[in-house]
């Protein structure tokens, strides 16, 4: 180990640009088995390992791994990794990994982090190609636990019960499994196929999935709350945001998880709608954040004839992952920053022409604390469009009907837990990701899942 | 626990003996004269007149007595014996002594007053004077001589017993041959306190005499030595177990010379409440009253190494083997003179770690002494003179007069009896009764391992980073920084049963060994069956098996049993075994007497001899007893039921992974262990890296080789080198169990802290069964936990530099800003009770103050030392921050050991701590010069007991030239300080030092641990000024990973201690005290303060600072943030500023005076010591210990106050001082000095260097300004630190220590009659020794040139263990070698003349290797050779270089040349000259 003296941080391979935006495919070529060794040989194995001490919210075993790794030890790494996680090989992919564990790693300053997502996601590939497998003991205790919502709140927290010998029933609204794994990530950050694989390896664990089967209004909570030994909610948070400025419910202006779902139902060969299509036209996507990005991408790929982004802020202030910024710019996406939008312009056939922006400038507040954005008066211009995309983040959905359980919402309607079981105010009922932090991180909702599973063997099983 | 158990004994002894058997006063006269002239070796009381005792044994004066008989009317028969009595009640006792010596028809015919002149005496001693009393006892009928010697004895016992009650009676000789006197007297005051000494009646054979220097101020009358029939110079480090195994033994014995109801009257055979020499004599005179042949007696207890030595005579070698069956060594080390009143003898231990050396006159007296010169012999007086080498004896037949030295001796006791025969076909090593170990795997494979595992507390980590290095190299991993967990006792998480147990080591009063450069010494081997009657030899006695290691593998386990299975056809019923589960399901405490009550009936009634104890049963229902439980608790048991000696117990168990926790099973009895689920898990590991059957073959031997060596090296750490001896000994301190757990089943060890009892315990395993059994819900696909003991893993044990600790100081080092600093503050005072501290709050008694009344931060700030770190394990950078942080503060920085470069000693870079270790690494003149603290590391927190080893990569140009070593080249430095042996050793080297730099303080660093408190007070006594107890939890730059665990304790427990043994002893004003590990904030240094520290360090705080982030790779040269390395590319990424340093400092002081004024006190020193003002915080975990013996307070003062100057104040070379003076003022100058010398004037030469280095530094003056000629005896150390400019030039003989640390400069040393291989300089000459030439015209002692990094030497022959660990210079030796030469030598040259053949024996071949130069190719060589020898014939005339180089051709095909393997260093023939 401590090779970083002799090797530097070398990433993932990406498929050239004017390639890969004329399909979905992942844009990366993971690591093979030597390359994965002598990367991971790079790590100091820290006394103190802020990679996961700090970095990883799972706590993954990271250092641990890593070594068994560059040992050449295929299996011992795979199965420290999977240990604590309940699928490494997506959170690799998908986790904002330089905020995260690679953010915290000891060789970021100066030497460049330990590559430590990609070698994550490398070994779990590596080892089911290799034919490793995972164990699960089967539905052994005889308890059963429903679990609403297929994301990786509800994986997370299904993978570690059905772990514990717990039968998991599992209830999802949509007609695919997955959440925003499926219909919000795009292809090009998280292959499909790499979601469908967990849940046939959870479904052969003895898991029953539930499609299309909304609960609230479809199936009543309170018969689960009855029928089973616990339940957890794992619901999310995709009600998309939208400016309170004119014309926005025109046809041509899409929320991001409208679009994103729509493209992705095509690409799964589902029914779709022809109106969410961007072929040859010019898309204005208003937003920063990791959502927005995933937009332009998909646009481009969907053929729109140019793309800009358009942010209140400036580049420094983008909230989410640089990785996929730097991404976007390389695939040909414009970026227009510190700009406002104050209406949608239409043409005489009133159908959307632009949006009039506004130009900003950010204020230092004097307390410190996030910059104010102060409108530059008289700035006003007007951007031509064919296609606007709002990604402006989510809200929690409304989630008021589950109050009639007795279950405690907060101020943004977010389901309320107690932080150390993720237990919510009624007795039987956990929940965790989205649907109580409103909307963040795959890894989180994963995090959420297992403290929430945890609590349950405790409780089922203790 | 033992009073007398609390004190460790050094001095100086010897005798005088007349070989002519005939009797004198003048030699009697010329004994005590000897004893005088020794004087420095022993102590002064506090009151400077006391002493610690001296005294003298002498052959019965049987005139005199009788003279003294008729004055008093009395006539005495031809048999008559002399009692010498110290009484208390005088008439009551006389009557009682007078009526049990009838019982034992004897006779008491006279009660003499012995004259005594108090004005001797000191005031300590005058109050304590016991009325001594001289009894005349005489046969009440005719009885044979040998029967009267037996009553006699027997008497004494008796009376011994009736009035044990009374410590004040006591017994100094009663016998018919040998009479003493003694006292708490200083020896020149001897005959003036006995006036009978001085009556020229008083003639004698022969002498014993002794001066003892004891730890404590405390001495008592009857612990004056020599005791009945020897004097004791040395320490027993064994000596809990001897005292075990004493008992145990006794039940066997039958006497050939008592009846057995006489015999059970002489039991028990060590009396109580007396120290560890007097437990020797106890067994000594025990073994010859019953018809023990006194050589057998002497090698019996004292025996030399054996096992590793080559060329030992076979059947010497049975003969030792045959005694070890029933006695074990008394270990440590020692010298000893010993009579039976017909023989006078002296016997070193087996590592020759106490000086003895003889004279043999030409009118016939036979002197043995710890130095030379003692009684000025003239030299045409001398026919012999020598030393005695590692485990030799000397010994003289009074009656025939003849003197029997080593070879004669053995030749003696291998013939005495057919010992070889005997041991064929009984003795047995179990290893002849397998083929191939390890090839056989069913017993290392279980299902459902993994709950074994986990119950075993068996994680990633152990996996990992200990059975895996294991597992490879066969030894234990290195690691660094300290351990920052709680207290076993304290902490949440699983931990194992022995980390309850911290290991002791050797400090000041006794050297650890090296297990590896000085293996030779060292012996596991074991042995199973009876002992028999260790008093008679019997061919019997010798049925054994035995085994290398205490550690079984499969196969040996099965070769034992089979001869304890009745059914087999090797069957022998004194190896009957039985095999016991030790589960339990509930009630600890009842379960352990009822698995003894089980063993002791099939001991009783089936005869079982070993004992198998199986953990192997483990499941849901079944808990386990603690293995050292089971062994401690059987231990006693067994040996209440009088029952130990018959029975082996073997532990078959899932607890012993690393070498930590095998010892405590040995140290507590057992006699072997089969490590089951170690074997398991690392098969389990080969499969995984399916690796091949050989492979795992070599696999698990390694496992085995690595707990063996791991054994070893723990064993060395207290200097003890046998397991046999190791076994009982239960040297650990147990830190949180309760009394009653530590009674029921380790008493020898003392409670510290008494907490935790059985329901606590059994709480905790059941918590841990559950997790495994039950509350483990889902099945792993990593069966295994994390582990948190090293790495600071989630869900893991605490870890007190946890990550946010670590960033949020990071945080604070960029802004600076005190809000930041109290973050840090705040988690840490959250962190709950993880450390002793935890538990001790504020105790006001008074109202708070103003914060501006009490002392400013600069005045605080002043106490703050940097702990030391040596360049080399710290980058240049982080060295030279801390020099100037500390500079700005006021305080001190330490250089550690290793040096500082020249133009840093005299700017702000200058490290004020100059420290001296073992290594004496870049130890100079000026470099001690510069110093205004001078610290000697007697021991580390991280790895006390244990040397260091600064990885070759780590030795770059820089390190390896302040170090004077060769870059590249690992560099190691020796457990022990060869010079320091003993407290009488340490005062020496404190005396040089105090030579070499009057104006420094001098400081010693010490590690906490049970008993550090009675070696500070010796310490103290050895005129130390400073001493630090520093905390296990310290950092260190490498270090073992059980030694960074398991050795030594906190810090709170040992200061306690330390503050309190030396206000006890009335020393505490005569030193400061400081202590350092794991302070961090405020009220770390508040509590450390009120616990008795003055001063405080900080190490591993200061490096977060400067940018560590607890990577733990400081030993691997990775360190990331360039504070740990020397690797110019990682410096690059250097962060750290003295700022951040001296912020942090400054904070901590501002923490200080928040709690001063919260207390109401304005400055620090109102409260050290103070312990009232502290108290135990109200908590449920603070309930179950008990901190009562930290927070005990005794009167006296609490801080530093006076000087501690030596008892000497050497005005011999201050008076030389005033003479050279002008030449040192003016440096064109010569001068002359002629003048004698005697042992008494020691380290000449320092005084001055040290005063030229001031001046010029290590350049010194010009080669010829200062001559000293000098004729006599010098005294030790001579021309110590010796700089240049000064020539020595002795016509005579020196003693141990010459040219330690020389670093330019000549010493020659000329006898004044030139004999071929007689002594000429003592032991441990140029130890350190940085350059300069030392020629000697005769033989040197033990260990000579070792650590040499410079100088040139030329001698006559050597003793054992020379060059060792040598890194440069060159010595050529004339002469016969002893063994073990080279070993860890890495650099330098030594060329040696064997003619004899016999050296390539002596040659210890791990590092270097010797090669002929008298061939062609080697011009360099013969050249270089030529120069050194011509020129030492120049200056001593030796006759034997003149022979060599009248036919330097011939005589050089014997020569041999030693250098470092593959690395043969460029000879500089220039040194030569
Ligand atoms: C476009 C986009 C890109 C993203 N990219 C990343 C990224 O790169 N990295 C990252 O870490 N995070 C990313 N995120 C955020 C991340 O996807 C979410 O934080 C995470 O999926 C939350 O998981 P969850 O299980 O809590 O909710 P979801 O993933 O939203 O799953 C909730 C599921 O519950 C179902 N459901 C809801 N109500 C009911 C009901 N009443 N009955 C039955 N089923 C119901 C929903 O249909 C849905 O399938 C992204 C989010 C978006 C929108
Ligand atoms: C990197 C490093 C090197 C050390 N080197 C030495 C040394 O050469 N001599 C010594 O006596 N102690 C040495 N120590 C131990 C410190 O002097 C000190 O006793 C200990 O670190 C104090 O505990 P703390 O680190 O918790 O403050 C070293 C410690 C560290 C961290
Ligand atoms: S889960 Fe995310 S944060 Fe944790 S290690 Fe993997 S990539 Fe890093
Ligand atoms: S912080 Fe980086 S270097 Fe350290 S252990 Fe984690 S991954 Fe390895
Ligand atoms: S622990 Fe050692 S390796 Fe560096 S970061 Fe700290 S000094």
């Amino acid at each position: 180990m401590q090779s970083f003296v002799e090797t530097s941080r070398e990433d993932l391979l990406k498929e050239d640009p004017s390639k890969r935006i004329h399909h979905f495919e992942e844009i990366y070529r993971f690591y093979n088995d030597r390359k994965v060794a002598r990367q991971a040989e790079r790590c100091v194995q820290c006394g103190d390992p802020f990679c996961t001490t700090i970095g990883c919210p799972l706590r993954n075993y990271i250092p641990q791994w890593l070594e068994a790794i560059a040992e050449k030890d295929l299996e011992r790494a795979f199965r420290l990794s999977n240990e604590t996680s309940p699928f490494p090989e997506i959170l690799g992919r998908v986790c904002p990994h330089n905020v995260l564990c690679e953010g915290a790693c000891t060789l970021e300053d100066g030497y460049g982090a330990i590559t430590i997502g990609p070698i994550e996601a490398s070994i779990t590939d590596l080892a089911f190609e290799s034919g490793l497998t995972l164990d699960f003991p089967g539905p052994v205790t005889g308890k059963t636990v429903a679990v609403i919502g297929s994301g990786p709140a509800g994986i997370s927290c299904a993978h570690f019960l059905l772990r514990a010998g717990i039968a998991v029933e599992m209830y999802e609204r949509a007609d695919q499994p997955g959440g925003l794994l499926t219909y919000g990530i795009p292809g090009f950050k998280l292959e499909k196929q790499t979601v469908s694989r967990r849940f046939s390896l959870l479904q052969d664990a003895g898991m029953k999935l539930h499609l299309n089967a909304e609960i609230g209004h479809g199936k009543d909570l309170q018969t689960l709350i009855d029928q089973y030994d616990a339940v957890f909610l794992g619901l999310g948070a995709t009600d998309g945001k939208l400016p309170e400025i004119p014309n926005q419910d025109l046809p041509q202006v899409f929320l991001a998880m409208e679009f994103l779902t729509n493209v992705q139902r095509r690409l799964s060969r589902r029914s779709w709608m022809e109106r969410f299509g961007v072929l040859g036209k010019r898309v204005v996507v208003i937003g920063g954040g990791d959502t927005a990005m995933d937009c332009v991408r998909t646009a481009l790929r969907e053929g729109a004839e140019s793309v800009t982004c358009l942010y209140r802020r400036d580049e420094a202030s983008m909230p989410g992952s640089r990785k996929e910024y730097l991404n976007a710019i390389e695939e040909g996406v414009d970026f227009e920053f510190t700009e406002s939008p104050k209406r949608f312009v239409t043409n005489e056939a009133g159908v959307l022409a632009g949006v009039d922006m506004i130009r900003t400038k950010l204020i230092e507040p004097e307390g410190g604390g996030r910059r104010r954005i102060e409108e530059i008066a008289g700035s006003e211009h007007c951007v031509p469009a064919d296609v606007v995309i709002m990604a402006l983040g989510f809200d929690v959905e409304g989630l008021n009907w589950l109050v009639d359980y007795d279950i405690k919402l907060g101020r943004w309607g977010e389901i309320v837990i107690d932080p150390r079981q993720g237990r919510t105010s009624h007795p039987k009922i956990y929940a965790g990701g989205d649907c109580n932090r409103g909307a963040d991180l795959v890894v989180t909702a994963a995090a959420d899942g297992r403290r929430a599973a945890m609590a349950m063997m405790e409780q089922l099983l203790g | 626990m033992n009073i007398a158990e609390e004190f460790h004994d050094a001095c100086g002894m010897g005798l005088l003996a007349d070989l002519r058997n005939q009797s004198s006063h003048q030699l009697l006269q010329d004994a005590i004269r000897a004893l005088s002239r020794m004087m420095h070796r022993g102590a002064i009381a506090a009151d400077r007149k006391s002493g610690d005792g001296c005294g003298v044994l002498a052959a019965m004066p049987t005139s005199f007595m009788r003279l003294l008989a008729e004055e008093n009317q009395v006539y005495l028969p031809d048999e008559f014996a002399v009692a010498t009595l110290f009484l208390s009640d005088p008439e009551r006792q006389q009557d009682l002594f007078a009526s049990i010596c009838k019982e034992t028809d004897l006779e008491v015919v006279l009660f003499r007053e012995v004259p005594l002149n108090p004005e001797a005496l000191g005031q300590y001693a005058i109050d304590r004077l016991p009325a001594i009393v001289q009894a005349f006892v005489v046969p009440a009928r005719l009885t044979a001589t040998r029967r009267f010697d037996a009553l006699v004895f027997l008497a004494r016992k008796r009376v011994e017993k009736t009035l044990v009650e009374e410590p004040d009676f006591y017994v100094s000789t009663f016998s018919r041959s040998l009479l003493a006197y003694k006292g708490l007297v200083m020896p020149d005051q001897l005959c003036t306190l006995f006036p009978d000494l001085t009556r020229e009646e008083f003639s004698t054979r022969f002498v014993l005499f002794h001066q003892r220097f004891s730890t404590n101020t405390l001495p008592e009358w009857r612990l004056a030595q020599p005791f009945r029939n020897l004097a004791h110079n040395g320490e027993i480090n064994s000596i809990r177990g001897n005292r075990f195994n004493a008992m145990t033994k006794s039940v066997t014995m039958q006497s050939p010379v008592y009846s057995p109801e006489e015999f059970q009257s002489l039991l028990p055979i060590l009396q109580d409440g007396v120290s560890d020499s007097a437990s020797l004599d106890n067994m000594f005179e025990f073994l010859l009253a019953n018809d023990v042949d006194f050589f057998k007696a002497v090698r019996m207890l004292i025996p030399p190494a054996r096992h590793n030595v080559a060329h030992m005579p076979a059947r010497l070698r049975s003969f030792y083997e045959y005694t070890s069956a029933a006695f074990e060594p008394w270990d440590g080390p020692a010298a000893v003179s010993i009579t039976d009143g017909r023989h006078v003898g002296c016997v070193l231990d087996r590592n020759g770690l106490r000086p003895g050396k003889y004279v043999i006159t030409t009118d016939d007296r036979l002197l043995l002494t710890s130095e030379y010169g003692v009684l000025g012999t003239p030299p045409e007086k001398v026919r012999a003179r020598g030393r005695l080498q590692s485990g030799e004896m000397i010994a003289a037949d009074l009656e025939t007069g003849q003197v029997f030295f080593s070879s004669d001796i053995d030749h003696y006791l291998m013939s005495s009896k057919p010992y070889s025969e005997w041991l064929t076909g009984r003795t047995n090593y179990l290893m002849e009764y397998i083929e191939h170990q390890f090839e056989d795997l069913a017993d290392y494979q279980y299902d459902r391992l993994d709950q074994a595992q986990r119950y075993h507390n068996i994680t990633h980590e152990t996996v990992e980073y200990t059975i895996k290095p294991m597992l490879r190299e066969g030894r234990e991993p290195t690691g660094s920084m300290g351990d920052d967990r709680p207290l076993a006792a304290f902490s949440e998480k699983q931990r194992c049963f022995t980390d309850f147990f911290r290991q002791k080591f050797a400090q000041v009063t006794n050297p650890p060994i090296d297990p590896y450069r000085e293996k030779v010494v060292m012996s596991t081997t074991i042995g199973f069956g009876e002992i028999g009657n260790p008093l008679v030899e019997t061919p019997d006695r010798s049925r054994r098996l035995k085994n290398i290691s205490p550690i079984l593998s499969r196969d040996i386990l099965q070769a034992l049993l089979s001869f304890g299975d009745p059914d087999g056809s090797r069957y022998e019923s004194c190896y009957r075994y039985r095999s016991f589960g030790t589960g339990f399901e509930t009630d600890l405490r009842a379960s352990l007497p009822k698995l003894a009550d089980r063993v002791v009936a099939a001991v009783q009634d089936e005869g079982v001899r070993l004992v198998l104890l199986d953990d192997r049963i483990l499941d849901g229902k079944t808990r386990l007893l603690p293995m050292p439980m089971v062994i401690g608790h059987l231990n006693q048991r067994l040996s209440a039921e009088k029952l130990r000696h018959k029975v082996s117990l073997i532990a078959i168990t899932g607890e012993v992974v690393d070498p930590h926790q095998a010892c405590v099973l040995l140290g507590y009895g057992a006699t072997a262990i089969y490590p089951w689920l170690l074997y398991a898990t690392g098969l389990q590991m080969c499969r995984n890296l399916n690796k091949t059957p050989r492979e795992t073959r070599l696999a698990l031997k390694n496992l085995y080789e690595a707990l063996t060596t791991g054994i070893l090296k723990i064993m060395s750490k207290m200097g003890i080198s046998t397991v046999a001896s190791y076994r009982h000994a239960a040297l650990f301190d147990i830190i949180g169990l309760s009394r009653e757990v530590v009674a029921a089943c380790f008493p020898a060890s003392p409670p510290l802290l008494p907490g935790l009892d059985f329901e606590q315990l059994e709480e905790r395993i059941r918590r841990t069964h559950e997790q495994v059994f039950r509350k483990s819900f889902m099945t792993p696909f990593y069966p295994l936990a994390v582990g948190s003991a090293g790495r600071d893993n989630p869900d893991g044990d605490y870890h007190d530099f946890h990550s946010r600790i670590i960033t949020s100081l990071h945080r604070f080092a960029r802004t600076l800003d005190r809000n930041d600093y109290l973050l840090v503050r705040k988690m840490l005072q959250n962190r709950g009770q993880c450390f002793i501290r935890d538990f001790l709050t504020w105790k006001n008694d008074r109202n708070r103050i103003a914060i501006e009344e009490v002392e400013p931060v600069a005045a605080i700030t002043r106490r703050f030392n940097s702990a030391a770190m040596s360049l080399g394990s710290v980058s240049p950078e982080v060295h030279e921050a801390l020099a100037e942080a500390m500079r700005r503060l006021g305080g001190a920085s330490n250089s550690g050991e290793g040096g500082e470069s020249p133009e840093r000693l005299n700017s702000d870079l200058n490290s004020r701590i100059k420290q001296v270790a073992s290594g004496r690494f870049g130890v100079t003149p000026a470099y001690l010069r510069s110093a205004e603290e001078i610290q000697i590391k007697v021991a580390q927190g991280a790895k006390p007991g244990e040397g260091g080893q600064l990885p070759g990569e780590k030795v770059t140009p820089l390190i390896a030239a302040l170090r004077y070593t060769v870059e590249g080249v690992t560099l190691i430095s020796p457990p022990p300080h060869h010079d320091i042996y003993s407290i009488e050793d340490l005062a020496q080297l404190i005396f040089d030092l105090k030579q070499i730099n009057p104006k420094a303080m001098i400081s010693v660093k010490l590690v906490s641990s049970q008993g550090v408190g009675t070696i500070a007070a010796g310490v103290a006594k050895a005129y130390a000024d400073k001493i630090i107890i520093s905390g296990s939890d310290g950092g260190t730059g490498a270090a073992p990973q059980t030694s960074i665990k398991f050795a030594g304790n906190p810090w709170e427990l040992g200061l306690a201690e330390a503050n309190q043994s030396l206000k006890a002893n009335g020393l505490r004003e005569l030193v400061e005290l400081q202590t350092d590990g794991g302070l961090k904030i405020g009220a770390d240094i508040v509590k450390a303060a009120i616990l008795g520290a003055e001063s405080y360090g900080f190490g591993t705080p200061l490096l977060v600072m400067l940018g560590c982030k607890m990577l733990r790779v400081c030993h691997l040269n990775r360190c990331t943030v360039g504070v740990a390395t020397q690797d110019p590319m990682l410096r690059g990424h250097y962060v750290g500023t003295v700022d951040k340093v001296v912020a942090y400092l400054q904070n901590v002081a501002e923490d200080i005076r928040e709690i001063l004024a919260l207390l109401g006190y304005r400055t620090l020193d109102e409260v050290i010591g103070r312990t009232d003002l502290l108290q135990v915080i109200e908590s449920e975990a603070a309930r179950s210990f008990d901190f009562s013996r930290i927070l005990a307070s005794i009167p006296g003062p609490n801080l530093r106050t006076r000087e501690n100057p030596p008892f000497d104040d050497n005005h011999y070379e201050k008076a030389m001082l005033a003479t050279v003076r002008p030449v040192i003022d003016n440096p064109r100058e010569h001068v002359v000095i002629e003048q004698e010398i005697s042992n008494l004037n020691r380290s000449v030469g320092t005084l001055i260097s040290g005063e030229i280095a001031s001046r010029y530094g290590n350049a010194g003056l010009s080669k010829d300004a200062i001559t000293l000629k000098l004729t006599g005896a010098a005294g030790q150390s001579l021309g110590a630190f010796l700089v240049h400019g000064i020539s020595i030039f002795l016509n005579g003989v020196a003693n141990d220590y010459v040219g330690k640390g020389m670093n330019a400069g000549r010493i020659i040393v000329t006898p004044r009659i030139y004999q071929e291989g007689s002594a000429a300089i003592g032991n441990t000459c140029l130890y350190g020794a940085t350059g300069g030439k030392l020629f000697a015209a005769g033989t040197a002692g033990e260990r000579f040139a070792v650590r040499n990094s410079g100088a040139l030497a030329v001698v006559e022959g050597v003793g054992d263990h020379a060059c060792e660990y040598m890194t440069g210079g060159t010595v050529v030796i004339l002469g016969e070698t002893g063994i073990n030469f080279g070993a860890g030598m890495t650099g330098g040259a030594a060329f040696v003349y064997d003619r004899s053949k016999t050296f390539i024996d002596n040659l210890n071949g791990e590092l270097v290797e010797a090669h002929r130069i008298d061939v062609d190719d080697d011009n360099e060589g013969k050249l270089y050779l030529k120069n050194i020898l011509s020129s030492y014939l120049e200056r001593t005339a030796s006759p034997k270089a003149k022979m060599i180089l009248d036919n330097y051709r011939e005589e050089l095909a014997y020569f041999w040349m030693v250098t470092p393997k593959d690395m043969k260093l460029p000879l500089n023939p220039k040194q030569g000259d």
